[in-house]
C-alpha cells in the first residue's frame, strides 16, 4: 500500500469505522505503523477532527431553556375538532356547481400546469448537486477506472456495458450524449504523450442494440475532406454494444492494446 | 410531569439544542425543534422504554424529521443557494492570516444540506458511520465520501493548515 492510498482510505474510513474498510484495514495498519510520514500524517488529521468536534459543539445554551421545555410539556394538547361537531353536508345542487367549477379549473390548471412544468426553470437538486461532486471528487483522489465511470452512468439512471479493452488511465471525461432522440454514454480519451506533440484524442460511443439497429451505422463513413478524423470501432464491439470511435490519428494503440482500423475493413 | 422525561430533559436538552442549532443556526427554531421534540417525548414515553443512547437517538431522529419538514414547507431554503458556487470558486486552498473560528456556523450554513447533515451528526452527535447510514438512509459510502469532502471543505474555510 502506497501513501496515497493509505490516506485516501484513512479519510473515508476515520476513526472507530476503519473496520468498514475490511482486508485493507490490516495493510493500512502495517502502513500506518512503519511509515513515518503517514504516522505524523494521521496525528495531524486526528487534532483536526478533536478541533471539529469540539467547535461544533460550541453552542451556547439559552439560559432557562429547560424550564421553558418543562412549562410547555405542561400544557394539554389540543384537541382537534373539539365539540365532535360533525360539519354539515352542502346540499345536492351546491355540490353539483361545485364539481363543475371543480373541473373546469381543473382542466385549465392540468392544461396550463403541464405547460409550466415542463417549461418552467428548475431548482438545481442536492441530488444533481451530489452527484456532480461526487464524481469530481473521485477524479481527483485516484485516477479514473472501468468500475467508477460505470457506477456513475448507472447512477444516472443509464443502463450500459463499457469497453473492457481500453485504457482507462487514459480517460480524461465521461457523460451523455444524446444520439437521435437517445441518451448515449460518451467516454473521452487523451494522450498527451503522441508522436505529434498535441495529446491525441479519442470520442468512444457506447451504442447499445437495445437503443439501435447497429447493423444499419454500416459501413462506417470514411473521412471528411481536409479532415484527419476517422470513425472506427473497438475491436471488442459485439452484436449487443457497439463501440464507436472517433479520432484524428492513423493509430489508437494508445487507447487499446491493439487497434483495428475498422473504417477500412468495412469499406 | 412524568419522572422518565425529567430525566430525558436533563440529559439531553443541551446536546439536542447544539444539534438543532448547526442544523438551522437560529436559536429561536433550535429551542422550538426541541421543545417539539420533547412534547413528542412525553406522548410516546410508555414506548420509549431503551437505555439513554436509544433514547437519544429517537430524540436525534425526531429532531432532524421536524427541521426537514419546517425545511420543505419553506422551500426556498431548499432551493439554490448562489454564495455556495462563490465559496466554490475559492476552493483552492486559500490561506487566511488569522484562522476565524467564531463563524463555523457560518461555514456550515453555506454546506448544502447533503453534506452538513451528516457531518454535524458526526461530529457532533459523535455517530458512527453507519449508525448515521442507517439514520438518513443512504449508503455508507455516500456517508464517507461526504463528511470527507465537507471536512476538507471547512478545513480550507476555517485556514487549518494540515499536511496534505
Ligand atoms: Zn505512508
Amino acid at each position: 500500500m502506497d501513501c496515497e492510498l493509505f490516506k485516501y482510505l484513512w479519510r473515508l474510513g476515520r476513526g472507530e469505522n476503519h473496520r468498514e474498510l475490511g482486508e485493507s484495514l490490516i495493510s493500512m495498519r502495517t502502513h500506518e505503523a512503519t511509515c513515518q510520514s503517514c504516522g505524523a500524517w494521521v496525528a495531524s488529521e486526528l487534532s483536526v477532527d478533536g478541533f471539529l468536534s469540539r467547535e461544533i459543539a460550541r453552542v451556547n445554551i439559552p439560559s432557562g431553556m429547560g424550564d421553558r421545555i418543562r412549562k410547555r410539556l405542561e400544557f394539554k394538547p389540543i384537541i382537534e375538532n373539539p365539540g365532535g361537531v360533525i360539519p354539515s353536508r352542502p346540499s345536492l345542487s351546491k355540490s353539483r356547481l361545485r364539481v363543475g367549477i371543480l373541473a373546469a379549473s381543473l382542466m385549465l390548471l392540468v392544461s396550463g400546469g403541464a405547460f409550466y412544468a415542463l417549461t418552467r426553470p428548475i431548482p438545481v437538486t442536492d441530488d444533481s448537486w451530489n452527484l456532480f461532486w461526487d464524481d469530481c471528487f473521485a477524479w481527483e483522489v485516484s485516477p479514473p477506472d472501468r468500475d467508477r465511470v460505470a457506477n456513475w452512468f448507472s447512477s444516472m439512471g443509464i443502463r450500459t456495458e463499457l469497453p473492457q479493452d481500453v485504457n482507462y488511465q487514459h480517460l480524461v471525461s465521461h457523460g451523455i450524449v444524446v444520439w437521435d432522440g437517445r441518451q448515449v454514454p460518451q467516454l473521452v480519451f487523451a494522450n498527451p504523450d503522441s508522436n505529434g506533440g498535441r495529446p491525441a484524442i479519442a470520442k468512444v460511443l457506447v451504442l447499445s442494440s437495445k437503443q439501435f439497429r447497429l447493423e444499419s451505422l454500416f459501413p462506417l463513413p470514411g473521412g471528411q475532406e481536409g479532415s484527419r478524423t476517422r470513425v472506427d470501432f473497438l475491436p471488442e464491439s459485439n452484436e449487443k454494444s457497439l463501440y464507436l470511435v472517433s479520432h484524428a490519428g492513423e493509430k489508437i494503440d494508445w487507447l487499446i492494446g491493439s487497434a483495428v482500423s475498422a473504417s477500412s475493413d468495412s469499406r | 410531569m412524568a419522572q422518565l422525561v425529567e430525566e430525558w430533559i436533563d440529559l439531553h436538552a443541551d446536546f439536542l439544542f447544539r444539534l438543532a442549532y448547526r442544523f438551522c443556526s437560529n436559536a429561536a427554531d433550535a429551542e422550538d425543534l426541541v421543545q417539539e421534540a420533547f412534547l413528542k417525548a412525553k406522548e410516546n414515553e410508555d414506548r420509549l422504554s431503551n437505555g439513554p443512547d436509544e433514547i437519544r437517538a429517537w430524540l436525534v431522529r425526531v429532531i432532524r424529521n421536524s427541521w426537514l419538514l419546517k425545511l420543505r414547507k419553506d422551500k426556498r431554503k431548499r432551493d439554490w443557494d448562489p454564495t455556495w458556487v462563490d465559496e466554490l470558486a475559492q476552493l483552492s486552498p486559500i490561506q487566511r492570516d488569522q484562522p476565524d473560528f467564531s463563524d463555523i456556523q457560518n461555514h456550515l450554513d453555506k454546506m448544502p444540506w447533503a453534506f452538513r447533515e451528516p457531518l454535524v451528526l458526526h461530529y457532533l452527535a459523535e455517530m458512527g458511520y453507519r449508525e448515521i447510514a442507517k439514520q438518513l438512509d443512504i449508503p455508507m459510502g455516500t456517508v464517507m465520501s461526504r463528511i470527507a469532502r465537507g471536512r476538507s471543505w471547512l478545513r480550507t474555510q476555517l485556514g487549518i493548515n494540515g499536511s496534505d
